[in-house]
């Protein structure tokens, strides 16, 4: 009976463990109760302490990291590596719906999908990120790709919904439209780094 | 444990599941505080628990497909180990471990001269303590993983885990002294 119960038998006994004898010794001993019962209100005081809020809101770093990660899945998706680096922000380059006359839709979208895999291999071969780009043509070239980049998304939602065939055609006309306008703009500001 | 702030209905986990950008926000807005908190009590430090509260979500979008359980519950006891891992991981860094000799040197253990008639509170307490007693006190008695857990997360053994918890309450019983009960 003398000797008392240590820290690590009364943390035991707590978790509904700890030997007999220290489980024996506890019921008889009032200073080792009373220790105890410190060990409970200890606890009752952690798990009372007050939440603390994260001083500045991280979301907006997390969906960018997590947009960086989906950005070069579709790179990889479509064999297009070489522009992956751009934010996310609104479309604003002219995506005019398309009235749809197309007597087979399907034909006409294998057609649009092999129009936009040659203007990614044109855009391999200029190497966009290996030159220097101004401000302005930066911007431009960035609010392209984020509208390639939004339709990604969404023919990447469509491909797991039903399939409709004129949405699907339409994505992918003005898919081909913003990679045109992005090898054009590419290939002048080349053509303009190389005459300088 | 920590309350979410914001409900979480089985709508919004399976449309965080198809990866909608909205309702993966929507479960950050409802488990940051409580995933910050548990950061912010291992790690001790606020930029770290940030840290971990950031890589927490990033790997939460990563992986909330292959999640497999099934209602708000199981949701919370995933992003908790998850954060839980991280903040683990976190205080392995080099720093941490020269905080704990640091604090060693303060006399950790028991009462030491210097503060005597120096009643610490529970969270100053906490703060002091070396930290793996201060993850293993606060993942066992307030988060409720049970020595298996932690020992796992930790890749320590169980009675790692059980000896850390007796120090951690010795050293707390110490430290608060005979105000603890007040
Ligand atoms: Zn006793």
């Amino acid at each position: 009976m003398l000797i008392h119960c240590t820290m690590e038998e009364l943390v035991s006994i707590r978790d509904g463990e700890g030997s007999a004898a220290a489980r024996q010794h506890l019921d008889a001993c009032d200073a080792c109760m009373e220790e105890m019962e410190r060990l409970h209100q200890r606890i009752a005081h952690l798990k009372a302490l007050p939440a603390f809020e994260a001083p500045r809101d991280r979301w907006p770093e997390v969906e960018r990291v997590v947009r960086g990660d989906r950005r070069k899945r579709y790179a990889r998706l479509i064999g297009w590596s070489s522009l992956v680096a751009a934010a996310s922000i609104a479309l604003l380059v002219g995506l005019r719906g398309f009235s749809v006359a197309a007597d087979d839709p399907s034909k006409e979208v294998a057609q649009l999908i092999e129009e936009s895999q040659h203007l990614e291999s044109m855009l391999r071969a200029i190497k966009p990120s290996s030159r220097v780009m101004n401000g302005r043509m930066a911007s431009a070239v960035v609010q392209l790709e984020d509208g390639i980049e939004l339709i990604d998304e969404t023919l990447e939602e469509l491909s797991r919904r039903r399939r409709n065939a004129v949405e699907l055609e339409q994505l992918w006309r003005q898919r081909v439209q913003l990679m045109d306008a992005l090898v054009t703009t590419h290939a002048a500001r080349t053509a303009s780094y190389v005459g300088f | 444990m920590n309350g979410l702030s914001v409900a979480i209905d089985e709508v919004a986990i399976q449309r965080a599941k198809l990866g909608d950008s909205r309702a993966l926000e929507q479960l950050y807005r409802a488990y940051q505080s409580s995933v910050y908190t548990l950061a912010r009590r291992i790690c001790r430090v606020p930029e770290d628990a940030e840290e971990v509260l950031q890589d927490t979500f990033v790997e939460v979008c990563r992986s909330i497909g292959k999640f497999r359980g099934e209602g708000p519950g199981s949701l919370t006891a995933w992003i908790k180990r998850i954060a839980a891992s991280k903040a683990l991981m976190l205080i392995r860094r080099e720093k941490y471990r020269e905080t704990d000799e640091f604090n060693e040197d303060l006399g950790a253990g028991s009462t030491s001269p210097a503060q005597v008639g120096l009643r610490m509170d529970l969270e100053a307490a906490l703060e002091r303590l070396p930290r793996r007693s201060r993850a293993v006190v606060w993942l066992h008695d307030v988060e409720g993983y049970t020595h298996e857990d932690i020992a796992d997360m930790m890749g320590k053994t169980v009675s790692f885990s059980k000896s850390q918890l007796a120090r951690a309450h010795a050293r707390l019983r110490g430290w608060l002294g005979e105000g603890e009960q007040c």
